[in-house]
């Protein structure tokens, strides 16, 4: 296969298939969280002001006191990162060439030399979280193979589209096919492991925050 | 319509001037120069490779008009011209319908082409008895 | 023409003198894409070599390679290459018909190291009779053709990577001559791929005086030869400035479009494909599809039709995700069923529960 084929097969093919199993995934496992349920709580609800599941969501995405001086690279690289990653796929003009063809939305673009630098800043961001994680032992003894895998797998689509951009390192027609089959991966894995976070996260803090509210207590 | 003018699309002219590809190549003259003077060798480069064609019409301009300009017919008409800088040509070939096959740049003392063609030189010796005329006895 | 005549002495005999000679070599050299140096090789070399014989065959193609060719003004450089090899068949061009014409390609196939030009792709499907020519199918032709060949050279997309008859779903099995030659259907021989749909005319008629020259150019991974395919049309595009500065136009008739910036997301194909538009150009050196404010449709490069329309974004998906939809029913089906489960194995569970007396709690 040469790499213009691969190219093709990256756009057609591979794509319909990454997207049904992103879809299936996404759908088979929200639906089956959601219809989990809890266990109904028959005691009295106690009311404290700030205690709610959405007051939780807005709370948890703030360092709590103390927490950005002993763990700076956790909160800022780990922030750094999130959003980065969201200009990126959003807001890149490409990629809302490729939204739009897929769902027939679009919205304007930034430009394409600020995409570069949050490209830059967001690759030295993961790349730093991913040494602290090795470098402090807490956190190294906690890590297993999913957390490397999924930072390997958010890593690639990334760096493989800089390189792509920039016409770096390897042909254009390659680097532009690795970088989709590398978000193909990306869309594979998502459902299936930690990363599902992009559709839960929110969903369990609010719950978390909820059950808590019940007792009276504000996390 | 009335004229080209009007239709809007901007032409690489718009990008013409001094760009770094024709400093990079004035600086690249200057080298063959030196050479040119120090061992006798001539260089020849290929415009059109190099060059968009506002550059080569930019760099024409820049290196102006010397002493020589001669021109040839042979398979269409060509200019070799030699530029204000002394030992710089320019020359352009065309075909017979006047379209451009070739733009080089030479640094030489004389253009290879310039010089008759030895090959030729047998038909010059039967050409030249074919002048004289016949004044013999007289 | 005779056949045991150089280059130089059939210039000679159209009147181009020595000097004539001399600028045809440069323009060769340049049309090659080689240094002007070269043109003294070139005049060396073509002063000596004798008329090549020169099959041309056409199968599943629309003639517009060789349109490509023969729409040059003469006298032009590419033309005077066409006069010095002997092209002693070409179903389009030849004036012989039936089988005075099938004699003339038999008898130049006979002597053996003639050069074999190859415009079209081959259908195999069925032993390859979707396409014949003269009782005998295509395949049967190039096979027999190719045998004693000196080498091969593929002609425009078609030939080179199977192009528009080898597109989805290739009704015919239509292959390229690479491919034949990979499957062991047809000898190997050196093989050079000139695609492009038509390919540039002067590149033509360029690997034809390199072969001629200086014999089978350097190639490229494809079997295109890297002096003409070595670069991206991106690479050499005037409008890269602009893609670098992220301009683009975003349709047709816009601002953008209107000051000329970068087409890639109108779809231009320029990044991914390569050969030699940007700087040969066009109609006698006059512009190339970009200039003219259209992107790169990608036409030298392999499957080229089946990349999706012209006009999407290199980054935009080639077809419509038709499995989208069943995979929304499947996961949703997957979802309630293993919520159904989850349910059953909790009540399950709560069936199964016993209450704890105190007594328990004291044992």
């Amino acid at each position: 296969m040469n790499e213009i084929a691969l190219l093709n097969w990256a756009r057609g093919p591979g794509l319909d298939i990454a997207v049904a199993v992103f879809l299936l995934g996404t759908l088979w496992r929200l639906i089956e969280i959601i219809s989990l349920g809890r266990k109904k709580d028959l005691s009295a609800p106690r009311h404290k002001p700030g205690a709610s599941g959405w007051h939780t969501i807005a709370r948890r995405s703030v360092a709590p006191p103390g927490m950005l001086k002993r763990s700076p690279i956790s909160y800022i690289g780990g922030y750094v990162f999130h959003v980065g990653l969201a200009l990126i796929v959003f807001f890149y003009a490409q990629h809302i060439k490729l939204i739009e063809s897929l769902i027939g939305l679009s919205w304007p673009a930034l430009p394409s030399q600020l995409i570069d630098l949050v490209t830059v800043i967001t690759l030295a961001a993961m790349v730093l979280v991913l040494v602290d994680r090795i470098n402090k032992p807490v956190k190294r003894y906690l890590s297993t193979f999913e957390d490397y895998f999924t930072w390997a797998v958010t890593f690639l689509p990334i760096l493989t589209g800089y390189l792509a951009v920039k016409h770096l390192l390897l042909p254009y027609t390659t680097m532009l096919a690795l970088h989709i089959l590398s978000v193909e991966l990306l869309l594979v894995v998502l459902p299936f492991t930690k990363l599902f976070h992009v559709f839960t996260a929110f969903m369990s803090r609010w719950y978390n925050g909820n059950a808590n509210a019940h007792k009276g207590v504000s996390v | 319509m009335s004229g080209l003018a009007d239709i809007a699309i901007v032409t690489a002219d718009a990008l013409a001037g001094a760009t770094p590809a024709i400093d990079a190549l004035l600086t690249e003259l200057i080298q063959h120069v030196e050479r040119l003077k120090k061992t006798g060798e001539s260089t020849s480069i290929d415009l059109r490779a190099l060059l968009s064609q506002p550059e080569i019409e930019h760099l024409k301009a820049t290196l102006g008009q010397g002493e020589i300009q001669a021109s040839l017919q042979a398979f269409g008409p060509s200019s070799i011209n030699e530029t204000r800088v002394p030992g710089v040509w320019f020359v352009e070939h065309r075909n017979a319908e006047y379209q451009t096959i070739a733009e080089l740049l030479m640094v030489t003392l004389c253009p290879d082409i310039l010089f008759t063609p030895v090959e030729n030189l047998s038909e010059s010796r039967s050409l030249l008895a074919g002048l004289i005329t016949n004044n013999e006895g007289e | 023409m005779a056949k045991n005549i150089t280059l130089y002495e059939a210039l000679a005999s159209r009147g181009i003198t020595r000097r004539g000679f001399m600028k045809f070599c440069a323009a060769t050299a340049s049309m090659m894409a080689l240094p002007p140096g070269a043109a003294a090789a070139i005049a060396e070399t073509l002063g000596k070599t004798l008329r090549p014989s020169v099959i041309w065959l056409s199968f599943q193609e629309c003639t517009g390679c060789t349109e490509s060719l023969t729409r040059a003004d003469s006298p032009s450089v590419e033309q005077l290459i066409f006069d010095f090899i002997s092209l002693d068949y070409h179903h389009t061009l030849q004036a012989a018909a039936g089988h005075a014409a099938e004699e003339a390609r038999e008898h130049a196939m006979t002597m053996g190291g003639h050069l074999v030009l190859v415009d079209g792709s081959i259908p195999t499907l069925a032993g390859g009779l979707h396409s014949t020519i003269a009782g005998i199918t295509n395949l049967q032709m190039l096979q027999e053709t190719v045998e004693n060949a000196s080498a091969v050279v593929s002609i425009g997309t078609c030939a080179a990577f199977g192009g528009l008859p080898a597109a989805k779903p290739n009704p015919t099995q239509a292959k390229s001559v690479q491919e034949l030659m990979d499957e062991g259907l047809i000898a190997r021989k050196p093989l050079i791929n000139v695609p492009g749909c038509p390919p540039i005319p002067s590149v033509i008629a360029g690997v034809l005086a390199h072969y001629l020259t200086f014999g089978v150019p350097e190639l490229d991974k494809l079997g295109r030869p890297k002096v003409f395919f070595g670069d991206s049309i991106h690479d050499r595009c005037y409008r890269r400035p602009f893609y670098d500065q992220g301009k683009f136009a975003k349709t047709f008739d816009d601002e953008g479009a209107r000051k000329g910036w970068c087409l890639f997301e109108l779809g231009c194909k320029g990044p991914t494909t390569f050969n030699a538009c940007a700087t040969t150009k066009w109609n006698q050196g006059t512009s190339f599809p970009i200039e003219a404010g259209h992107g790169c449709i990608g036409c030298s490069e392999p499957s080229f039709w089946d990349a999706g329309s012209f006009y999407k974004a290199l980054s935009q998906p080639t077809e419509p995700l038709d499995l989208a939809a069943g995979a929304v029913v499947a996961g949703a089906a997957i979802g309630v069923g293993a919520s159904i489960a989850n349910r059953a194995k909790k009540n399950a569970a709560k069936s199964q529960h016993e209450t704890a007396t105190l007594k328990d709690l004291e044992k």
